[in-house]
């Protein structure tokens, strides 16, 4: 998954030079980044099974 | 609870005895109702294998309120909290699946038009809606530019970059 590594980890955010405040303040806006991991599972889940199927 | 919705908040003053804020609010609180009921009633249906056609029905009434102009700041009221409701729209289903994809569309372009704040953010949770299509691989091109053009207007007042204050 490229794209978002480092985007939303508060170590980036560190690395980019943000105080605390900002940092608390983007977490309690966009989350961790993992929110909705349950459904990203879900969706490579139903990836694979379908080229499983397609293999057949 | 009233001195808290008041304080936080710069709404308009009612006028003349009629109070069209008020109105206002109660249209949008009606349309959240709507909106969480519609998305609620998706996902059982989905749950039973039937199409997801709630959300979509309503998705022409949910587009033109948050096109209103007039109601641009009771619809990112953090208190109302329409955007929870939006958010509801955009969440993938109990399946993992994507909602409609004019549902994606039409909201992602809504949503670039509203003036949202950290406030907003906060009590609706949308951000969070934003940063998963971002990193799903499932949403269409188009949409995943416009969940990273809205996460970049969204985070400037928040991570206050030095650029911020040029105005």
């Amino acid at each position: 998954r490229p794209g978002l590594t480092g985007l939303a980890g508060v170590s980036g955010l560190q690395a980019a030079g943000l105080d605390e405040a900002a940092e608390e303040d983007f977490r309690a806006a966009f989350g961790d980044g993992t929110e909705y991991d349950w459904a990203i599972d879900l969706q490579i889940e139903a990836d694979e099974r379908e080229q499983g199927e397609g293999q057949e | 609870d009233e001195a808290v919705r008041k304080q936080g908040t710069s709404r308009r003053r009612k006028k003349d005895g009629i109070d069209l804020e008020q109105m206002a609010d109660a249209e949008i609180e009606d349309m959240r109702r709507r909106m969480t009921d519609a998305a609620k009633a998706d996902n059982e249906g989905r749950d039973r294998g039937e199409p997801a056609q709630h959300k979509l029905k309503l998705l022409p009434e949910v587009v033109a309120l948050l096109n209103k102009n007039t109601l641009k700041d009771s619809l990112v009221d953090p208190d109302i909290n329409l955007l929870q409701a939006v958010r509801f729209f955009l969440e993938p289903l109990n399946d993992g699946s994507l909602p409609a994809y004019n549902i994606q569309r039409e909201l992602f372009t809504a949503l670039a038009k509203l003036p949202i704040t950290k406030d907003g953010l906060v009590a609706s949770g949308i951000g969070k809606v934003i940063m998963f299509y971002m990193k799903s691989k499932r949403p269409e091109l188009n949409i995943k530019r416009q969940a990273e053009r809205l996460f970049n207007d969204w985070t400037r007042p928040i991570l206050r970059r030095t650029d911020d204050y040029r105005k």
